[in-house]
Order: C-alpha cells, then sequence, then structure tokens
C-alpha cells in the first residue's frame, strides 16, 4: 500500500470511529455473525430438542432465556433463528438487487422506447403498496421459506431500478463511457465494464438499508404464519407463539423481538453511516 | 391545471389494469381447483361439481371470465365468500369502518410525533438534540411493528392495566392508534427536519426574524409551512405503510377490519375475498397517490410546468 492509500485509509477510520451509530451498529451486526456463524457451537441445546428444561420456565442459570412451553431453550432457538432470519434477509435483498439494478442498467442505458417502457414497468410495480405485493405472491406461490424470499424481494426490485437508473443517465454520458465506445466496446461490455462499477455506491446503500427492511417483512410474514413454519426457529414465527404466553410466559415475546430489533437496528445505523459517506445526494430521503 | 388533472389521471389506468388483472389471475394460478376449495373438502357427487362450475363461470374461456369478472367489478358485484357464501362486498363494508378508524389514528401520531421531531432536530442540526432525534428515528424504522404492539399491551395493557387492550371505542384505540403512527414517525421526522434545515437559511426566514417575531412564530408560521410540502408527497406514500401497518397491527390486537380479513382469507383459502381486497387497497392507494399529485401541483405551482 502506498502512502497516499493509507492516508485515506486513516481518514477513513477516524470519521468511522467519530460516528458512534456506525460503530456500535457494526460490533452488534460482527457478534451477531459471528454467533450466526458458530450456531452449532455456541448454543447450549439442541433448538428444537423438547423438555431439556421444565415448560415456561423463566429466565435462569441454565436456560438465560428461559424455555418455551414445550421446554425447548429459548436461547438456543433465537442463535438457531439468526441463521434463517439473516439469510432470507440477505437473499430477499440479492434477488432484488440483481434484477432491479438489470432493469436500471438496461432502461438507463439504452433510452429511448426501451427507458420508456422500462420507466412505466417501475412506475408500475411502485404503485403497489409493497405489504400487499408480498401478501398477494404468497397466496397464489403458498407459504414456504422460498416463497417468502421471493414475495419480500419482489418489491424491492423497482427501488433498486429506479435508483440505479438515474445513476446510469448521468454516468452514460462520462467521456470514459465515450472512449471506451469509440474504441469498439459492445452494449454488455460498455454497461458492466464501465457503467456498473461507476453506479455501485448507492447501489450498496440502497442494499444495506433494504437488508433490514427485507429481516422485518420477512419476520412479519412468520409472524402471521406465511412464511416460516413451526417448529423451525425463526423470530416471527417464534414472537407469535410468544403472543399466546405474553401474561404469563412474557419472556417468549421479549427476546426474540429484542434481537430482530437489535439487528436491524444495526443493519440501518451502519447503512445510514454508508449513505452519508457513499451518496450525499440520498442524504435526507 | 385541468391537463395536468388530466395527464396524472391517464397515468393511472396502467396500474389500476395491473391491479385487476393480477386480482383476476390469483383465482386462475392457486395450485388445485377453486370448487374443491369452494366446497371446503365436502366429498360430492360429480354433477353437482360441474354445475357448481358452470355457476361460477369457471367453464368458460379465459378472456370471457376476465371481461365478466371486469364488468362485475366495475358494478359493484365481486362474488360470494368461498367461506360464509355472504357477498364479498357485505363482508367488506362490515370490516371497512374499523380499518378508517385506525388509519386515522395512526396518521394523527405518525404525523403530530413526527413534526415535532423534526423540527426540535432541524432547528439546531448536529446538536445533541438532533443526534438524539435521529436515533429515535432510526430505531422507528428498525423496530417491527408487531413487537412494538405486543410490547405496548404488555406493558401499558397487562401490567399496568392503563387501557383496555380489546374492546371497541376510544380507549382500545390509542395502542393500535399509535404503533400504526410508529411505521410514519421517522420518515416524517427525517423529512422534516431536512426540509426545515434548508429553509432555515432562506431570505423570509430572516425577514420574518428581523421583523422581530418570536422564534415560536417563525418557525411554526414561516419555517415549516413551507418545510410542509414534501411531507405531503410523504403522507400519500406512507398510505401503503398504514395498509401495512393495519394488516399487522389488527392481527395482534385481534381488531376487525380489512388487514385481518386479508390475512385470515390468505390462510384460509378464502380467495375472493383476496382478490377484492387486492383490488380495493391497491385502487385506494392509486387514486391516493394521485390526489397527493394534485395537492402537491397545488401548493408548489412550479410542479404543473416542470
Amino acid at each position: 500500500m502506498d502512502r497516499s492509500a493509507a492516508r485515506a485509509l486513516g481518514l477513513g477510520l477516524r470519521r468511522f470511529a467519530r460516528n458512534p451509530g456506525a460503530v456500535a451498529g457494526s460490533v452488534v451486526l460482527v457478534i451477531l455473525l459471528l454467533v450466526a456463524v458458530l450456531a452449532p457451537l455456541v448454543t447450549p441445546y439442541d433448538p428444537n430438542a423438547q423438555s431439556v428444561g421444565p415448560p415456561l420456565a423463566p429466565p435462569d442459570r441454565a436456560h438465560l432465556l428461559g424455555t418455551d412451553r414445550y421446554g425447548r431453550d429459548m436461547l438456543s432457538r433465537i442463535v438457531a433463528g439468526s441463521r434463517l432470519s439473516l439469510p432470507i434477509g440477505l437473499l430477499a435483498v440479492s434477488f432484488a438487487l440483481v434484477l432491479g439494478t438489470a432493469l436500471g442498467l438496461v432502461t438507463g442505458y439504452f433510452g429511448g422506447r426501451v427507458d420508456a417502457y422500462g420507466t412505466k414497468a417501475i412506475d408500475i410495480m411502485l404503485g403497489f403498496p409493497p405489504i400487499m405485493l408480498a401478501l398477494l405472491i404468497i397466496a397464489i406461490s403458498g407459504i414456504g421459506i422460498s416463497n417468502v424470499i421471493f414475495a419480500v424481494g419482489i418489491g424491492g426490485i423497482p427501488r433498486f431500478a429506479r435508483i440505479v437508473r438515474g445513476a446510469t443517465i448521468s454516468a452514460r454520458e462520462n467521456v470514459y463511457v465515450e472512449a471506451a465506445r469509440a474504441m469498439g466496446a459492445s452494449a454488455p461490455r460498455l454497461i458492466l465494464g464501465h457503467i456498473l462499477p461507476n453506479v455501485s455506491a448507492p447501489i450498496i446503500v440502497l442494499a444495506t438499508l433494504y437488508i433490514g427492511r427485507a429481516i422485518l417483512e420477512s419476520s412479519a410474514l412468520g409472524f402471521l404464519g406465511m412464511g416460516v413454519q413451526p417448529p423451525t426457529p425463526e423470530w416471527g414465527s417464534m414472537l407469535s407463539e410468544g403472543r399466546e404466553f405474553m401474561r404469563h410466559a412474557p419472556w417468549l415475546m421479549i427476546f426474540p423481538g429484542l434481537v430482530l430489533f437489535l439487528t436491524v437496528t444495526s443493519i440501518n445505523l451502519l447503512g445510514d453511516y454508508l449513505r452519508q459517506i457513499l451518496d450525499p445526494r440520498l442524504r435526507g430521503t | 391545471m385541468s391537463a395536468y388533472v388530466l395527464r396524472r389521471l391517464v397515468g393511472t389506468v396502467p396500474v389500476l389494469f395491473v391491479a385487476t388483472t393480477l386480482a383476476f389471475l390469483v383465482l386462475q394460478l392457486i395450485p388445485g381447483d377453486p370448487v374443491n376449495l369452494m366446497l371446503g373438502g365436502v366429498p360430492t357427487s360429480l354433477e353437482l361439481r360441474e354445475n357448481l362450475r358452470k355457476k361460477l363461470g369457471l367453464d368458460r374461456p379465459l378472456h370471457i371470465q376476465y371481461v365478466t369478472f371486469i364488468s362485475r367489478a366495475v358494478r359493484g358485484d365481486l362474488g360470494v365468500s368461498f367461506r360464509t357464501r355472504q357477498p364479498v362486498v357485505e363482508v367488506i363494508r362490515q370490516q371497512l369502518p374499523a380499518t378508517l378508524e385506525l388509519a386515522a389514528g395512526g396518521m394523527l401520531i405518525g404525523v403530530t410525533f413526527g413534526m415535532a421531531m423534526g423540527v426540535i432536530a432541524g432547528i439546531r442540526p448536529n446538536s445533541v438534540v438532533d443526534t438524539l432525534m435521529m436515533l429515535v428515528a432510526i430505531v422507528g424504522i428498525s423496530i417491527p411493528g408487531y413487537w412494538t404492539a405486543m410490547m405496548l399491551i404488555f406493558i401499558f395493557g397487562l401490567k399496568l392495566g392503563w387501557v383496555p387492550i380489546v374492546g371497541s371505542g376510544f380507549p382500545a384505540l390509542i395502542l393500535p392508534s399509535i404503533v400504526v403512527g410508529s411505521f410514519a414517525v421517522g420518515d416524517i421526522a427525517r423529512l422534516v427536519r431536512s426540509s426545515i434545515v434548508e429553509v432555515r437559511n432562506e431570505d423570509y426566514i430572516r425577514t420574518a426574524r428581523a421583523k422581530g417575531l418570536p422564534e415560536r412564530h417563525v418557525i411554526l408560521r414561516h419555517a415549516l409551512r413551507n418545510a410542509m410540502i414534501p411531507v405531503v408527497t410523504l403522507l400519500g406514500l406512507q398510505l401503503g405503510l398504514f395498509v401495512g401497518g393495519g394488516v399487522i397491527t389488527e392481527t395482534v390486537f385481534a381488531r376487525q377490519g380489512i388487514g385481518k380479513l386479508l390475512v385470515d382469507a390468505i390462510l384460509e383459502k378464502d380467495y375472493p375475498i383476496v382478490q377484492a381486497i387486492i383490488l380495493m387497497i391497491t385502487s385506494a392507494y392509486v387514486f391516493a397517490n394521485f390526489a397527493v399529485d394534485i395537492l402537491y401541483s397545488i401548493l408548489d405551482p412550479r410542479i404543473r410546468y416542470g
């Protein structure tokens, strides 16, 4: 690494350290990810094993977060749930990101009639309330994990497409794109090799902020009984089970919700920081 | 002005067309035979099933079914519920007031708290209060709505006993409204904040100060009024959030309403109800955005000529 790069890195790190939200968010996220990856090693019990303790036992030393109605260990189930909720959110966002970015790049690059139709399609998709779109997909395709990913992801497509289209239109006019075109580069090469790298900042920001939303939406579907089905531990469906025992075993709904909330807050704090440094245009939106 | 209204009105047609088509296709795309679903698994003779199929028009070609579906929908006939055999329109009419009540309550809370937070943060950007407010706003968009609902029920309903958690009337509306409103608070606060920061240094604000107006006056009468324009647009877009909030909130509070009706209908595979609600909510969303566009162009004439 040369000197200026090292200085830039140092500057970036100092800037990062000055943002308490971003630091706190990253620390929590790293811990959560580590726990999710190491789940089988760190969970004290098998998350699906029944009667590892008395049913509905309050938090104590043997079961730090208590047990549910079947005597399953809540801590183990919440940790196991992170291995589901985080990937579902990530996959839903990836789905939206890939299709939305492709749509945005194509409409923005080609312009003219392609852009007119593409923009119309984006507007129509934005015309649906996201939760309606998700419920509609579930109503048609049925209940299940892959349907949840699809249902949550589809609402993100027009949002990625709109931002990428705007960025592509301005990137397309740059001299280096012009130069590459003059040298005979094909459209796919221009789009993927020259435009995409230059529109990646807003994509990264939106993706980060959208992960939090996707996790919330997919857990809401789980909560409504339309997502991951019991006994598989998933935060949303665990909260739905916890609701029934709110009066006598409130820990069943407090802890999964708290973890879900912490996860999404950390992601959003990090996303907010990325927005500030990468894309000043998005500020305040 | 009328040209602008007309242009925007024409713009709603494709969305409504896609919404109707999707609603129509729900019944065609689901795995299995709608007649089976309607009979609810009760064994019946082949003849009865064929009769039912004919009566529902399911034996006719798809495009004819589509035209029939639309012409009936336009006349307010959305079929009968698979479960209760009641006309769908009737079922929805019974549930609608509860949902509108909740949406109004949620909007009131969202706008009041969102604007208050946004103004306080906007007056002194980058102060401790500002940072705190923005943190609250981020928390607001990060908290799962149904969890907020359960925690409120637990704390204020079960532990403190301050508010009823079931029933009807105003007291039972307080907690659900807070939940629905909380979906919007963060977004509104952010937007008001950035608007206030923007207009703070405008000439007319300086003039108002120079006239010796009290600061409260300057902020509320001069700054906030101009900062309101983007908030109006946001509210139109947020209608989706209020609708989505309704789906979750009504379920958690076991309230009546369109959202609860939709969730139950999906889980019970009562497709005529699902079709009708999709159609209704999407249309409402489209027309609310249309109304917002018009309102916006009245507030800010530059839009019309843009």
